[in-house]
């Protein structure tokens, strides 16, 4: 897969093709058995965690994973431990997500397991942001939210998009995902089977079959 | 580091066969006469004694995986009992013997059982603190041990007035060892012998397919407790004297290490007994550089090479040779196999009345501590019927299978099956009713064959009944096996097999369980297509048996496929229920799970 | 007047206590692991401020040396005992552990030899104080500060400092908080270092009041945390305290009225009787699966 500077990428796929394994494989959480991760001309494959984040790959996993213990506060603050020494940066980037998830303002105070599933997206979504990443994973970002929330996201992911940062989106809805992005690349068994301008796979017939539903 | 050379080293010595053990015994008995001194003859009885230990301590941790402190505890309690008795009362040691080793079993069995419920860590812990409190006690209770002076004087051995001299003590030493050997033997290839097994490779799993988990751990540690005892009994009797020494920390350490280098074998067991017993001897050094190398010893080997002195697979039961087929070299997968031999499944595996409702589940709820997971779901589901259960990630769904099954504990509402209340029952009586369930991630048992997988499923019932006529046990398992296409797979480990048909092997154990109702976590994720259709197909025949199969299913295709009913979880709340078509066109549905174009 | 007395003396012992099972609770809620060289890594601690303040070294300044050593001495057992068995076996760690209890105490035996020692008590030790007619010891007074120093260190530590939130969120989630670009082994090691320093903390104020010194002292300390903790809910903070003040007080009400010998015997009753009657401890701790 090659993913230009500025476009957003979606990679859908049926649920179990790999598409969660393969972000979490670049973030630098499994370690894949061959291949190269070449990122800026590094190769970047056999970095930590913790490495991929600070050179600005920052993923939103799967399933909303936010910290419950901590404040929603703490957990913006934890989104940007990699430069968390420039108080006045991080400040103005809490600031800035606060401004995109408003919604997320009134609750600072209050432990991250209280918040209703789609307050829990978007305080993830948000986190992520926080350390300002040149690539952004999405791990369905629009699972679970209802269709009001969804269009939101959508929205602040193209405007995310438009602010600079690069975007890799997963997806099982497909349709949404490829209306936004530029690129696709369809994923089965582990296996791209199909990639192209989004455009053209949205009216690819068996793309339409077998992921958009008719 | 492992060469030809070794393997095939390593392979001799650590085979089945007869040979070696026979060698081994006939070395021993032979061996007081060898060597002719006093000195290695007492050796001698120690090392059997220490093995007498080791054999019991190792079902305890090797077999069961149930990481117990206290046996220098348990042996002290028996010596101290044995010698007390001897001294005060002067009974025969014949007497005193069952009394000391079944004070040593009921103690272990009351430590051990006030864990049960926790983790292995508690286990190690508590034990650890009943070790300490048992030598304080021994060292302070001066009024009836005398504390460090310990007892002198204590009587040897005497079988019809004939006193036991030091090549007496050797040869009935070795006679409970080799006894001792032979019945763990046994045991360790019985239906005890596998419930082991399972505690310690998937507890979770030895829960949902009926077995008593806790019934196994407790057996096993009287076993252990009762083999510790007898050593116990006869060692003050063979040195004459008892302090409380017999009660350190230092002992069992050395037990534990010897039996962990012992890798589960009773041969490798005997090595590594040796082994230790005579490094002191060798190297008359300070105790303390000993103690300290050994603890370096344990650190390194945990994290080098844990398996200790084991080669090879450890397989407890052996697969009948009615369809012992190993194929070393490549694994066919069983679908590949079925195929090629063209096979048909088994019709029928239960008889039940089409229509009647198995499973009914009214206003559940699940808190995880302020998360709500499920809010009053209801549902049934039927005899001969496939019901799916879909909706989005975090939806609730496993959650529900969890509190169905009883790994999880119901917050609010009530979970009947076939009229019986069940939220309250622990999961291996569930199971035992009726209900058998795959899991998501796969709990299968990865070091165990495939058979002995679908072996556990039956340790808890008796022989039965299929299509009309008597089956045994291992016929019902080879059936399972055959239906779902693994046939010729049952000697190989686990671990080794395709995810195909690691998935299909949790099926066939479900399906040993004998159950009224399936439930199938996710069974197609990570299939290819000719993969799923046939999982679907043997779905097919399940319900045509008259099982209820209730399926969490990610698969659009497969669930509007397969399902009689389906049902949708968003949040935890159930929001649709119906037939495939009506599902497909419910607003609500769509909106929350299928997507929607943007207006 | 006897009985407040004692009640004091039961506070200074809690609170010795409370931050020796801190130490142990903390690990077992960023690992889910029960660091059994706890109580060793305290006696370490303890020696090597003996051997510093014996030779001349004063007293604060050994405290404070003996603390930088244990979190060194922690940080090398987490290393080398059990990174690379995080994902093992469950029994594998364990039993690492113990092996590590069994290194360090006979290493130290082996260093240090089996007598028993006293800790030198030091000169401003000595004074009483007495306020509104309560003779309150300087050691008592001492211990009572600094424990309260150090718990208020603590808390402005995790409340506020990015490591000690980071430590939260590892223990919250750490595959996430790798996600964050939060380096989780130093957030472990970190864990560790502070749990150490804490126990030889604990071990010097001990040594200084309350008994005397030798290489196996550390080995009940460490179930009487686990004791501890089991009773307050394991992997809480709030009840790693709570059970450390009640077990403090409790111990001191044994030994005053009942008998000085069996002073440890009262941990395993609390920790029998917990695990037959409130498994989950006072505050809740983390549930087990009930099969």
């Amino acid at each position: 897969m090659q993913i230009g500077a500025g476009m957003i990428a979606a990679l859908i796929g049926a649920n179990g093709a790999g598409k969660s394994t393969f972000l979490r494989t670049i973030s630098g959480l499994l370690k894949p058995a061959s291949g190269e991760i070449i990122y800026n001309e590094n190769n970047v494959l056999k970095f930590e965690a913790h490495r991929i984040v600070r050179i600005g790959i920052v993923l939103v996993p799967e399933g909303r994973r936010i910290f419950s213990g901590l404040t929603v506060y703490e957990n913006l603050l934890m989104g940007g431990y990699t430069r968390i020494r420039d108080r006045i940066k991080i400040s103005e980037s809490i600031e800035k997500v606060l401004e995109l998830f408003p919604v997320i303002r009134e609750r600072l105070k209050q432990k991250g397991g209280t918040l209703s599933g789609g307050e829990q997206q978007m305080l993830a979504i948000g986190r992520a942001l926080i350390s300002e990443p040149t690539l952004l994973l999405l791990d369905e970002p629009s699972l679970g939210l209802a269709p009001i929330a969804v269009d939101l996201v959508f929205d602040k992911i193209e405007q995310i998009n438009q602010n600079g940062t690069t975007v890799l989106l997963v997806e099982q809805n497909a349709r949404r995902a490829l209306e936004v992005a530029s690129a696709g690349y369809i994923l089965r068994n582990g296996e791209i089977v199909l990639h192209g301008a989004s455009g053209d796979l949205i009216t690819n017939p068996i793309v339409v079959k077998s992921y958009l539903g008719g | 580091m492992k060469t030809k050379a070794g393997g095939a080293i390593a392979a001799i010595i650590f085979d089945r066969g007869r040979l070696l053990p026979f060698t081994l015994i006939l070395l021993s008995v032979l061996f007081p006469f060898i060597v002719r001194d006093d000195y290695w003859t007492r050796i001698g009885v120690l090392v059997l004694l220490y093995y007498i230990v080791a054999v019991g301590y190792n079902a305890l941790l090797n077999h069961t995986g149930q990481f117990d402190s206290a046996i220098a505890a348990y042996f002290s309690i028996s010596a101290y009992v044995s010698a007390l008795l001897d001294v005060h009362t002067g009974w025969s040691f014949w007497v005193t013997l069952p009394l000391a080793a079944s004070s040593a079993c009921v103690i272990a069995v009351l430590v051990g059982s006030v864990t049960l419920r926790f983790s292995g860590d508690y286990l190690a812990i508590v034990t650890l603190a009943f070790s300490e409190i048992n030598r304080l006690i021994i060292r302070n209770w001066i009024g009836v041990t005398r504390g460090p002076l310990g007892l002198p004087g204590i009587s040897d051995i005497s079988f019809l007035s004939y006193e036991f001299g030091l090549s007496d003590y050797y040869f009935f030493c070795l006679l409970v060892a080799v006894l001792a050997a032979l019945v763990y033997r046994r045991l360790a290839v019985s239906r005890i012998g596998l419930g082991w097994a399972s505690v310690k490779e998937n507890v979770i799993a030895s829960a949902a397919t009926g077995n008593n988990v806790s019934g196994y751990k407790l057996t096993s540690i009287l076993f252990c407790s009762c083999l510790v005892g007898i050593s116990g009994a006869i060692y003050p009797h063979f040195i004459n004297f008892l302090d409380p020494s017999v009660a350190s920390l230092d002992l069992f350490f050395g037990i534990l290490i010897m039996v962990i280098l012992g890798g589960g074998n009773l041969i490798g067991l005997f090595l590594s007994v040796l082994i230790f017993t005579l490094i002191p001897e060798v190297f008359r050094g300070l105790l303390v550089y000993r103690m300290l190398m050994l603890g370096c010893v344990l650190v390194a080997l945990m994290n080098i090479r844990p398996e200790g002195f084991q080669y090879g697979q450890l397989f407890y039961i052996k697969i009948p040779s009615l369809f012992n087929r190993r194929r070393d070299n490549e694994i066919e997968t069983g679908f590949q196999r079925a195929e090629r031999i063209g096979f048909e499944p088994v019709a029928s595996i239960a008889e039940r009345p089409h229509g009647e409702v198995l499973l009914t589940v009214e206003g559940l709820s699940k808190d995880f501590g302020g998360l709500k997971a499920l809010s009053k779901v209801g549902l049934k589901v039927h005899a001969a019927e496939i019901v799916s259960l879909i909706g989005p990630n975090g939806a609730g769904k496993t959650t529900l299978f969890n509190l169905v099954t009883g790994l999880s504990q119901v917050t609010e509402g009530s979970v009947k099956f076939m009229n019986t209340e069940i939220s309250d029952l622990p999961p291996y009586k569930i199971c035992r009713l009726g209900i058998a369930r795959t899991f998501q991630n796969l709990n299968l048992m990865e070091n165990l064959s495939v058979y002995e997988n679908v072996m556990v499923s039956r340790l808890p019932r008796q022989s039965s009944k299929w299509n009309g006529k008597e089956i045994t046990d291992q016929e019902l398992c080879l059936e399972c096996l055959n239906f779902v296409g693994l046939n010729g797979s049952e000697g190989v480990i686990t671990k080794s097999l395709p995810y195909g048909d690691k998935r299909r092997l949790e099926l066939a154990r479900a399906l040993a369980a004998e159950p009224k109702l399936i439930l199938v976590d996710e069974p197609t994720a990570g299939m290819n297509q000719v993969e799923v259709e046939y999982f679907i197909s043997l779905l097919k025949k399940i319900r045509e048996s008259g099982i209820g199969v209730f399926c969490i299913e990610h698969n659009m295709t497969v669930a509007m496929g397969i399902s009689d009913r389906i049902m949708v979880l968003d949040y935890g709340v159930k929001i649709a229920e119906g037939t495939a078509k009506e599902i497909s066109e419910n607003q609500r549905v769509i909106e929350a799970y299928l997507g929607r174009q943007k207006c | 007047m006897v009985l407040l007395q004692q009640l004091l003396n039961g506070l200074a012992v809690g609170s010795i206590y409370s931050l020796l099972s801190l130490g142990f609770t903390l690990v077992y809620g960023v690992l889910y692991f029960m660091n059994m060289p706890h109580g060793e890594i305290l006696m370490v601690g303890t020696f090597i401020g003996y051997v510093l303040y014996a030779s001349g070294v004063p007293f604060g300044f050994a405290l404070i040396l003996a603390m930088i050593a244990a979190a060194f001495v922690g940080v090398s057992v987490e290393k080398i005992a059990y990174r690379r068995l995080r994902n093992a076996r469950r029994l594998a760690p364990l039993l690492s552990a113990l092996g590590v209890v069994f290194a360090l105490q006979n290493g130290a035996m082996a260093i240090w030899g089996t007598e028993i020692r006293s800790f030198p008590s030091p000169a401003f030790f000595s004074k009483i104080f007495d306020i509104y007619g309560f003779r309150i010891p300087s050691t008592i007074a001492f211990i009572l500060g600094l424990n309260l120093f150090l718990m208020i260190c603590l808390q402005v530590f995790f409340k506020r400092h990015p490591i000690g939130i980071s430590i939260r969120a590892v223990s919250d989630d750490i595959e996430t908080a790798k996600l964050m670009g939060i380096n989780t082994n130093l957030a472990i090691s970190v864990t560790f270092a502070v749990g150490s320093a804490l126990a030889a903390a604990s071990g010097i104020m001990l040594a200084v009041r309350y008994g005397p010194i030798h290489p196996l002292m550390g080995f009940s300390l460490m179930l009487k945390s686990f004791a501890i903790c089991v009773l307050g809910g394991i992997g809480n903070i709030y009840g790693a305290v709570v059970g450390s003040f009640i077990l403090g007080i409790a111990e001191v009400i044994a030994v005053g009225y009942i008998s000085p010998a069996y002073k440890d015997a009262i941990g395993f009753a609390v920790l029998i009787v917990t695990l037959v009657f409130l498994p989950t401890g006072i505050f809740r701790g983390r549930t087990e699966v009930r099969l």
